[in-house]
């Protein structure tokens, strides 16, 4: 992938499909992150849909000299999922939000990366590792994931707290 | 750690090479691309940069001009938008016989929507009595089914997805979404009765509204170019009530519909026994060995004969994760080699007799299932991504051994060997 720059500069000149290797990279992210604030995945889905597209329609406000386009995408999409809270009467804590949306865009050296990773792989038994991967890395959907590997939704749903558990202590 | 931070850390450890979601990234690029859109985008208006300077004739002229130049494809353009999803289509590439004597099956797929590649390879399990050309169909009808769904149902998230599965506690959540009906035949239709026999030969009655739409040949239609004998699918919007209960070790769901209300009719195009998911079952799906392209391994049911929790190699730059599929052809205490489905040999040393270990103590378990010569084997392992040939495997390297297992129609049928 071209560095993020040179694509938002292809961009600004009107080259549309400079904009996809962008969608590609953030959109698991983008809608994990939203999908942990609705507990929807549908919902979730739609707002980063909408997200993108309004970033790119905005995209001529974008500096990369002001800072990461994936901080900026954070901050389009924590507006629109404070907006449809508000809209579905949902009670949050819109400090919450602001907070949540800091740690995400937050950096972490490659190291931690590399140790994240490895946590990952070593995850016992191997289905957690499995369903980990599937879920953060490939971006699939609890139902998705249950499909593939020919298991329960909720059972989906028990691997990943299971894994999660497990990370965080080996993560400590 | 909080749940938060562990997310974002996952979120950020995503590897750059890792799939994306296709589809949701067409939507978005649509969108983008749309005229609309890209009128919108400050400094981009192609139009007025184009024809801005030319007098209203002079554009005029332009517009009749392009009606007839693009007249002949007018009506192309017009068949493409009339259809409501794409049509898959499944066709036999080759038909041979795997390393395990099954019948493997290739297809060429496109706008299939269970299958994100454009090749396809299943094989026919032992026990099945299917042909190719049943495969064939089988494949095709889950192609449509789950595009309908996509186009129709939001995707059908299955409700209970949107439950909380995490806390624990008794309680129940009202939910609003989308169902499928699996594939029935009309039994009769009328003003605003449908009646319809599933697979189990159960009758069932639904009430039609004034909103709900009917499809044919992937195509709106009206509720008259449904007959009884059409073999169709019904689309649902509807409200269920759930009961969530944490137990130890996990959660279930329990959930009963409060109302229901079909929003679309669809006609499917084969018979409806192709659409049975007991069919698909009998089908195991194969594909591309990670790291090892050139052979094809299982991702099916299997037992482990061997799991290492913390690989002694880290991955890295240097180091890859790989996983090899193979036929057992022999076995000498804690070595043995797997033939492998391009005819490589691997030659894999483990810390102890695994094989002996699993055929002594664990075997009662699953069947009384033995390893023995001939028998379907999955390894994944770590390995120097300079020696992309490396088929000498040494206990340093294994990760996780396990026997390739096969269960015809349910996971409830009895294990039996692959």
């Amino acid at each position: 992938m071209k560095n993020e720059e040179q694509l938002i500069q292809r961009i600004h000149h009107g080259d549309t499909e400079s904009y996809r290797p962008l969608v590609e990279r953030y959109q698991t992210g983008l809608i994990i992150y939203l999908e942990n604030i609705f507990h929807d995945r549908a919902a979730a889905e739609d707002v980063a849909q909408e997200s993108f597209i309004k970033a790119y329609l905005n995209i001529k406000q974008f500096s990369s000299a002001r800072g990461k386009f994936s901080t900026w995408l954070y901050k389009i999409a924590t507006n629109m999922a404070r907006d449809k809270l508000r809209k579905d009467k949902r009670q949050f804590n819109p400090d919450d939000l602001e907070k949540y949306c800091e740690l995400v865009t937050n950096e972490i050296d490659f190291i931690e990366i590399e140790r994240i990773r490895r946590a990952v792989e070593c995850l016992e038994p191997p289905i957690l590792a499995h369903v980990i991967k599937q879920y953060f890395f490939e971006g699939k959907s609890y139902t998705q994931i249950a499909e593939n590997l020919t298991l329960n939704v909720n059972t989906v749903a028990s691997h990943i707290r299971r894994a999660k558990a497990k990370l965080k202590r080996s993560l400590e | 750690m909080s749940d938060v931070l562990l997310l974002t850390k996952l979120v950020i450890a995503r590897p750059d090479d890792s799939p994306v979601d296709e589809a949701f990234t067409s939507r978005v690029m649509q969108k983008v691309t749309s005229q609309n859109l890209a009128a919108k985008l400050p400094g981009k208006s192609p139009h007025r940069g184009r024809f801005g300077r030319l007098s209203f004739a002079k554009v005029l002229i332009i517009a009749i001009l392009s009606l007839v130049l693009l007249g002949g494809g007018t009506f192309v353009a017009a068949e493409i938008i009339s259809r409501l999803y794409p049509q898959p289509s499944v066709e036999i590439e080759k038909t041979t016989k795997s390393p395990s004597g099954r019948t493997a099956i290739f297809f060429n797929v496109n706008d299939c929507k269970i299958d994100s590649n454009q090749t396809a390879y299943y094989e026919i399990k032992r026990g099945s009595d299917l042909t190719t050309d049943d495969v064939q169909k089988i494949l095709q009808a889950q192609c449509e089914m789950k595009a309908i769904g996509e186009a129709f149902g939001e995707g059908l998230m299955p409700l209970s997805s949107k439950l909380p599965m995490e806390q624990a506690g008794v309680y129940e959540v009202g939910e609003t979404g989308h169902m499928m009906h699996s594939a029935a035949t009309v039994a009769s239709l009328n003003h605003n009765e449908l009646t319809y026999v599933d697979e189990y030969d159960e009758q069932t009655t639904i009430t039609l509204t004034e909103k709900t739409n009917y499809v044919v040949d992937g195509a709106a239609a009206a509720k008259s170019d449904i007959k009884a004998g059409d073999v169709i699918t019904v689309v649902s919007n509807v409200k269920m009530k759930y009961t969530v209960t944490l137990k130890e070790g996990g959660s279930s769901a329990q959930g009963e519909a409060i109302s229901s209300t079909p929003t679309h009719v669809v006609k499917l195009s084969l018979p409806a026994k192709y659409y049975r998911y007991d069919l698909f079952n009998q089908l195991t799906a194969r594909d591309v060995c990670n790291a090892n392209p050139q052979d094809i391994c299982s991702h099916g049911a299997s037992v482990d004969l061997y799991l290492k929790g913390t690989p002694d190699m880290a991955l890295g730059d240097t180091v890859e994760a790989r996983e090899i599929s193979g036929t057992l052809i022999s076995h000498n205490g804690a070595s043995f080699q797997i033939k492998s489905s391009s005819g490589r040999i691997f030659t894999v040393t483990t810390p102890s007799d695994i094989i002996t270990s699993f055929n002594r103590n664990q075997s009662a378990k699953y069947n009384n299932a033995t390893v023995e010569i001939g028998d379907t084997i999955q390894i994944i392992y770590m390995a120097d991504r300079n020696q992309p040939d490396d088929r000498n495997l040494n206990p340093e390297q294994l990760i996780h051994i396990s026997l390739s297992l096969e269960m015809l129609n349910a996971k409830t049928d009895p294990i039996q060997k692959y």
